[in-house]
């Protein structure tokens, strides 16, 4: 599914949570990176149909989130997992899925079931599908919620703030499973954890402030830091960034330090934080 | 297995081995006839897949509640159903709290003001019912698979009539029960007033009060449509607080002119007025949407 954005726009009051954002997003995984308050959510929201732009359009496959029947046309092809997770603790976990299958036209028993149990399977959570949602784990309730999300074999999935809460060992395999998911269909990330984005994402789009500051591969945003990145004994005053490391030095985002500095391979990070720091300059 | 001789019914049983139902007349051959019979045998496949995917489906299949059988036995589907009956204002605990506001509304009506019957039970009757409606569509805390269940492909309007459909029916039978209880410690007069105005199925007109009861909370979904369902509520109580407080101000027989017939009659039109005007806006734009932050 494709999904293009024209001059999207979202105000809450005198705020401008989105401003004017202009994006292309195609099949694969995107990460939508940018800092708390920068605008993630509400551009997921926007595309799950919850949230009408105050101005511009958002087309999915065509449809625009702003047309009544087009929306319901979205919605049979999306999944959505919100920040701001809600289950029913008294449902087991097959009944919440089931619950949430019906809701998504899945209305034959015998099909519905087996798509239960797979969405399940994909998620490791087979095994706990009788137990009441109550009793479950934080990171196992972000399963469920990944679970009822791709229930319904969706062409496009927005996962807003997915590995929040999760264990180091939880979000490895939840990377492994959205890397799977994302090889057939558009999966949306939004997170502003720059390591989620390295590990899975085929390309990125960083929103600052309502703004869309980048848009491209992970490669080529790790690129624009190329030759500003240094290891150094001492940071010069307009570094963009600088911290130390494990080996004693300092690594610093930026002009060359001065005399002594070496220049090392940036990360991804440092090409965000040099994006986002432009803002800032400016 | 050899084939039968062409006068045996071979389509319809190569049919019936693919699953289609065999009527009583192939039944009787089938039993009479062991070369037919036979034949049925070699031709039909039992796929152990499917049979085991029906089996698992029943074992998995979540025991529907009450409720929801009861809507099941009213012919509304399992999803529709199940949907409904996730209400919030649905649960135990608050048809609990529902309970308690109409409980104190027929003490206040027995014990301290039986010369005004109706006064209080004519505003708190809405009460239930609006603050049921308020947490049946709110975001958030009081439903909190709400923004899921909104990016489904659910019906908007299905979903808005559904759940008001289902506050205002159990609202409607805890305000009846509540009606009847006051009613019968009352003086024979004040009862036949209570009852005209506020029982279901009593006096002159039938249900008196669920007629305003039910345009009230669709003013509040109304209102809630651009807003905040809280703010639904409020605007939907206070329009009929308004209401009942000029009529018994300017009205010499309040309670005549608040249940009577051209005010049942004038509920009524609002009633199909509202409805229709809600089922529009409602389709038009994302129910509640504005309850979000920003981020």
């Amino acid at each position: 599914m494709n999904v293009v954005l024209e001059s999207l726009s979202r105000s809450y009051g005198s705020v401008r949570a989105l401003d004017r954002v202009d994006a292309t997003i195609g099949p694969g995984i995107t990460g939508l990176l940018g800092p708390n308050g920068a605008g993630k959510t509400t551009l997921l929201r926007i595309l799950a149909t919850l949230l009408p732009p105050t101005s511009g359009t958002a087309r999915l496959d065509g449809w625009s989130t702003s047309h009544d029947r087009e929306r319901v046309e979205i919605r049979r092809r999306l999944g959505y997992l919100p920040q701001d997770l809600g289950l029913y603790p008294r449902f087991t976990v097959f009944e919440f899925v089931d619950y949430l299958a019906m809701l998504k036209e899945l209305h034959e028993p015998r099909e519905r079931h087996r798509r239960v149990r797979e969405a399940l399977e994909a998620v490791d959570l087979q095994d706990v599908a009788g137990r009441k949602i109550r009793t479950l784990s934080g990171g196992m309730r972000r399963r469920v919620g990944i679970a009822q999300a791709i229930v319904a074999d969706p062409q496009l999935l927005l996962l807003d703030e997915p590995t929040g809460g999760l264990d180091p060992e939880q979000r490895v395999r939840f990377r492994q499973l959205v890397g799977r998911l994302g090889e057939h269909r558009t999966v949306l990330l939004s997170t502003h954890l720059v390591e989620d984005v390295a590990a899975i994402c085929t390309s990125v789009v960083v929103l600052w402030h309502g703004k869309v500051l980048f848009q491209g591969a992970p490669a080529e945003l790790r690129k624009r830091a190329e030759g500003l990145v240094w290891s150094a004994q001492e940071a010069s005053p307009d570094a963009v960034a600088s911290w130390r490391t494990d080996n004693g030095m300092l690594r610093v985002i930026g002009a060359c330090p001065g005399p002594g500095a070496t220049p090392v391979e940036p990360t991804l990070e440092d090409g965000y934080l040099l994006v986002t720091s432009d803002t800032l300059t400016q | 297995m050899s084939a039968p001789t062409p006068s045996h019914p071979l389509a319809v049983i190569e049919a019936v081995a693919k699953g289609r139902v065999p009527d009583s007349e192939l039944v009787a051959h089938l039993e009479s006839c062991p070369s037919c019979a036979g034949y049925l045998a070699s031709k039909a496949r039992l796929d152990l897949a499917y049979a085991w995917q029906g089996i698992a489906a029943e074992l998995d299949a979540p025991l529907p509640s009450a409720s929801e059988r009861l809507l099941a036995l009213l012919g509304v589907p399992q999803w529709l159903a199940r949907f409904t009956v996730q209400i919030p204002s649905l649960r135990p605990a608050w048809l609990g709290c529902s309970t308690v506001v109409l409980a104190l509304a027929t003490l206040i009506t027995i014990l301290l003001v039986p010369t005004h019957a109706l006064d209080v039970p004519a505003v708190l009757v809405v009460v239930p019912a609006l603050a049921g409606f308020a947490a049946a569509f709110a975001s958030g805390r009081a439903d909190p698979a709400f923004e899921i269940v909104t990016a489904t492909p659910l019906s908007p309007t299905t979903a808005l009539f559904a759940r008001l459909g289902a506050v205002l029916v159990t609202n409607a039978v805890l305000c009846e029960v509540a009606t009847l209880i006051a009613g019968s410690r009352l003086t024979t007069e004040h009862r036949l007033r209570l009852y005209s105005a506020l029982s279901v199925g009593r006096g002159t007109l039938a249900f008196g009060w669920l007629l305003p009861m039910a345009a009230v909370a669709l003013v509040a979904a109304m209102v809630s449509a651009r807003s905040r369902p809280i703010a639904g509520a409020a605007v939907g109580g206070g329009a009929w607080l308004v209401l009942v407080a000029v009529t018994t101000w300017v009205s010499s027989d309040p309670a005549g002119a608040l249940w009577g017939a051209w005010a049942e009659i004038a509920y009524a039109g609002a009633v199909v007025v509202l409805a229709y005007l809600l089922a529009r806006s409602w389709a038009r734009g994302p129910v509640f949407a504005t309850n979000v932050g920003v981020d």
